[in-house]
């Protein structure tokens, strides 16, 4: 957030296009810097999601198209790469719903994060995860479909640091889970992120983001509509309002209701 | 007993044919969700190119060339037309794949022509050898053997190597394999390349004594097709297994089972995989081995 330090990721402007009509971004900018975790928050069909598969490059699996913009890391136009090159250049997108490959074991799963790698450096990083997550080595050998919901998203995260990334990119990596696994996994990411890897986090759950989170973005309709430092998005009365749920004092009467209706068609 | 001897070996030998063909139809199946309807096309193909190759290259060595020959055609049909169908309906997967079936057929009868062909072996084509009581084509037992070894060279790379791990992925979500930085595109391609190399290594060992090598090779992958239904579309070992109990089943029906139905039994072997397939699709329509999705929502 210096000004010293240049962002890794740079997004710049960028629109999108789903099916050739269906509009979904309409030019966002943000950056990610050299270390932190930053949040993108926003209501369901916001463009959270599509922000990150246009970063990751998984955009064309879903018949979508930039229209406009740039995404860069480090200055390095990533664009033109495909998705698979930009895993392995840092780029790690974590998909929601976790979406562990069921079929192969725990510790295939790993090895499938870390195809293409030369074994040993492989083999170190499954260990490593290992030492992390002690219940995936006794389960190494299970179909991956087995693990709990959130040993799963555990899972699914440990399988995306196989490429080492500069950049982590968790699209809800809270949904549906149990709030001891909720704890779990912020913890993880709190680890990952001590040890120098960025995150760009969207969630729809803002509290638990913005507490993980320095720096944050609030999307709405494929537009960016607030963004500033984590603790001041948290105490900025429309977040707490429309994403915290914070009443004023807690009054909810109908007056309210028409005043969010006001303040949304503001924010937009 | 010596009979039903001789007949298992054969049966057996032509069941392992019959599994190397399905393997192929069910990776492919697994990576691209399709039909492959050209598969049979192929293996004659694989026969073909190795009664030529043989001509100018050691034996071994023309089999090599034969299958890397065939498994590259079949991944460049994958890279230039069959990955644009993906997410495409089924019915228009299968009509551009017995599409170019056709055109693959019509292309080795214009190299190669119509005559049958006798599928040379660097033996002695009709050398006969004792097992216990029973004779049986050298033939036979040298095919039951390649091809289980190719069965286990295949199981072995796609259960315990990287690239089998990536096959597996890829066959399980590309957009996932996608994300964890595997190459999608080459792994499909590969995969295609292995279902038409061990098509055309099933083909040069069905082409051997006492069949032959005609352009009506191709059918037989028809004749394998019950495997692939009877084992289970997912499963790559059910279709296998199920493909040496048909051969089996083939073999000794038409020793045992034809010669009861009088005028109705001539031929009736090639009929009973299908009445088996028939069986399955109403008794249990997933197969013997067919996956239930392990799925935790």
């Amino acid at each position: 957030m210096t000004a010293s330090s240049p962002p890794l990721l740079q997004v710049r402007n960028l629109q999108v296009v789903y099916h050739s009509v269906v509009r979904a971004l309409r030019g966002i900018s943000l950056e990610v810097p050299q270390q932190g975790v930053v949040a993108l928050l926003g209501p369901n069909g916001a463009g959270k999601s599509t922000a990150l598969r246009a970063i990751s490059g998984l955009l064309e699996l879903h018949d979508g198209t930039i229209t406009k913009g740039s995404v860069a890391m480090s200055g390095q136009n990533l664009l033109r790469l495909p998705a698979d090159v930009r895993v392995r250049e840092g780029v790690v997108q974590i998909l929601e719903g976790r979406r562990i490959l069921g079929e192969l074991s725990v510790e295939e799963n790993l090895l499938a994060g870390g195809f293409g790698m030369g074994a040993k450096a492989r083999a170190e990083l499954v260990e490593s995860a290992f030492t992390r997550f002690p219940v995936l080595r006794e389960r190494r050998r299970q179909k991956a479909g087995y693990l709990s919901g959130g040993e799963q998203q555990l899972l699914a995260i440990c399988r995306g640091l196989m490429r080492r990334p500069k950049v982590l990119l968790l699209d809800e990596p809270f949904l549906g889970l149990s709030p001891k696994a909720v704890g779990e996994v912020s913890e993880l990411i709190q680890r990952i992120s001590a040890e120098g890897v960025s995150v760009l986090l969207v969630e729809q759950n803002a509290s638990v983001a913005l507490r993980l989170a320095h720096y944050g973005y609030v999307l709405e309709t494929g537009k960016v509509v607030l963004d500033g430092p984590a603790d001041r998005l948290r105490d900025d009365p429309d977040v707490q309002e429309f994403y915290l749920g914070f009443g004023r004092e807690g009054q909810r009467g109908y007056h309210e209701l028409k005043r969010y209706r006001r303040k949304r068609r503001w924010l937009s | 007993m010596t009979q039903l001897l001789q007949l298992s070996i054969s049966g057996l030998a032509l069941g392992a044919s019959y599994a190397l063909i399905a393997l192929g139809f069910s990776v492919v199946y697994r990576a691209s969700r399709l039909f492959n309807f050209a598969h049979g096309e192929l293996l004659s193909l694989g026969a073909f190119l190795m009664t030529a190759l043989v001509d100018v290259l050691p034996w071994w060595l023309a089999l090599f060339a034969a299958a890397a020959l065939t498994g590259g055609l079949a991944a460049l049909l994958e890279r230039t037309v069959l990955r644009r169908m993906v997410g495409r309906p089924v019915f228009t997967t299968i009509i551009l794949t017995l599409f170019l079936g056709l055109l693959l057929r019509a292309g080795i009868v214009i190299a190669f022509g119509t005559d049958t062909r006798g599928m040379p072996t660097p033996w002695d084509a009709m050398a006969e050898v004792q097992v216990g009581n029973a004779t049986v084509l050298l033939s036979s037992l040298v095919s039951l053997g390649a091809t289980t070894a190719v069965l286990v060279l295949m199981h072995a790379l796609v259960q315990r190597t990287p690239l089998g791990v990536a096959m597996r992925a890829a066959s399980e979500s590309q957009e996932v394999s996608l994300a964890l930085g595997i190459p999608v595109g080459r792994v499909l391609a590969f995969t295609w390349f292995l279902a038409g190399a061990t098509a055309a290594v099933a083909g040069i060992f069905l082409g051997m004594f006492p069949r032959s090598v005609d352009s009506n090779l191709g059918y037989v992958a028809l004749r394998a097709f019950p495997a692939i239904i009877v084992g289970g579309l997912e499963s790559v070992v059910g279709a296998v297994v199920a493909a040496f109990m048909l051969g089996l089943l083939e073999v000794l029906s038409q020793a045992y089972v034809n010669p009861h139905l009088g005028a109705f039994g001539h031929n009736f072997h090639a009929v009973f995989p299908y009445a088996a397939m028939i069986l399955f699709l109403v008794l249990r329509p997933r197969g013997l081995w067919g996956e239930h999705e392990v799925r935790r929502v």
